[in-house]
């Protein structure tokens, strides 16, 4: 199942690459960095979270490594380049999209 | 009840393909008990229904579905389903509290859901998400320093909240 539908990324996985631009990150994190980052609109599931990275590794947009030893369970994710410019193209096309629904006044110019 | 939740979410990673469960279930497990500590019963249910689906899904993605799989997943789904709609009527909505105050630092929000301290600002600047830190009765905003430099404290027998003031620039 690819990651990167013809009209962009999924919600979930943008949102990760998002989370993880700024810096790797392991699970729990990643979440808690996406409800911040969402205003708590978007809180995932651990099963839902883990297919969407299972994805994002199978297409090389993140790489996983071992975390500093404070918890062998924890895995560390962050972006690979490729990743880091499917977050880019992301954005540029969400922005677009939040320009197009500005001048049609679905959302306050003050959103963008 | 929560045991309960904890023992269906270790159940539906049955559903995930064995070479994905080995290299993540343990972490898949520890991301879901760190999640509980903040969780109805319900919402773990919820959480093991979502684990369910997606391990399906991962199996027909990588053509895995076998009939053993099926039936696992199917079963788990009846049971998880069972408790979901018995516990559907005692499950409250989400709760959402937006703070906002100031002191003589400025302005700061904190958004609360279901009790969980998902959003906050200072100054109109979202803080990371390691910058609020979630304690038994009380939230805590970090400063850039790691200091703190805001710590709100909740009465839940008054339903008051308190914070103590920052100094100007203590952001």
């Amino acid at each position: 199942m690819p990651t990167k539908p013809a009209d962009g990324l999924t919600p979930l996985s943008a949102a990760i690459l998002f989370a993880l631009a700024g810096g790797a990150s392991h699970g729990y994190a990643i979440i808690k960095e996406i409800e911040s980052i969402t205003d708590g609109e978007m809180s995932p599931n651990t099963g839902s979270m883990y297919l969407a990275l299972h994805r994002l590794l199978d297409d090389g947009l993140i790489s996983e490594s071992d975390g500093p030893g404070d918890d062998a369970r924890r895995r560390y994710y962050r972006l690979t380049e490729t990743g880091r410019s499917a977050a880019k193209a992301e954005a540029r096309r969400l922005s677009q999209l939040l320009r197009a629904a500005s001048v049609r006044k679905l959302i306050p110019r003050a959103a963008l | 009840m929560k045991s309960l939740g904890n023992a269906l979410f270790r159940f539906s990673l049955l559903a995930f393909p064995r070479g994905f469960r080995e290299r993540y279930g343990a972490e898949m497990i520890a991301v879901f008990d760190e999640r509980a500590l903040h969780r109805t019963a319900f919402s773990s249910v919820a959480e093991s229904l979502d684990a369910l689906a997606a391990g399906t899904r991962m199996r027909l993605e990588h053509g895995q579905l076998t009939h053993s799989a099926a039936v696992v997943t199917f079963a788990a789904a009846m049971i998880a389903t069972t408790f979901a709609l018995r516990d559907a009527q005692l499950a409250k909505p989400a709760s959402r509290i937006e703070f906002s105050a100031h002191d003589a630092a400025g302005v700061f929000t904190v958004t609360v859901i279901d009790g969980r301290p998902v959003a906050a600002t200072m100054d109109n600047i979202s803080l990371p998400a390691d910058r609020i830190v979630a304690e038994a009765d009380s939230i805590r905003l970090l400063a850039k320093d790691g200091r703190t430099a805001v710590a709100l404290a909740f009465d839940a027998r008054r339903g008051a909240i308190s914070w103590n003031s920052r100094e100007p620039g203590n952001q």
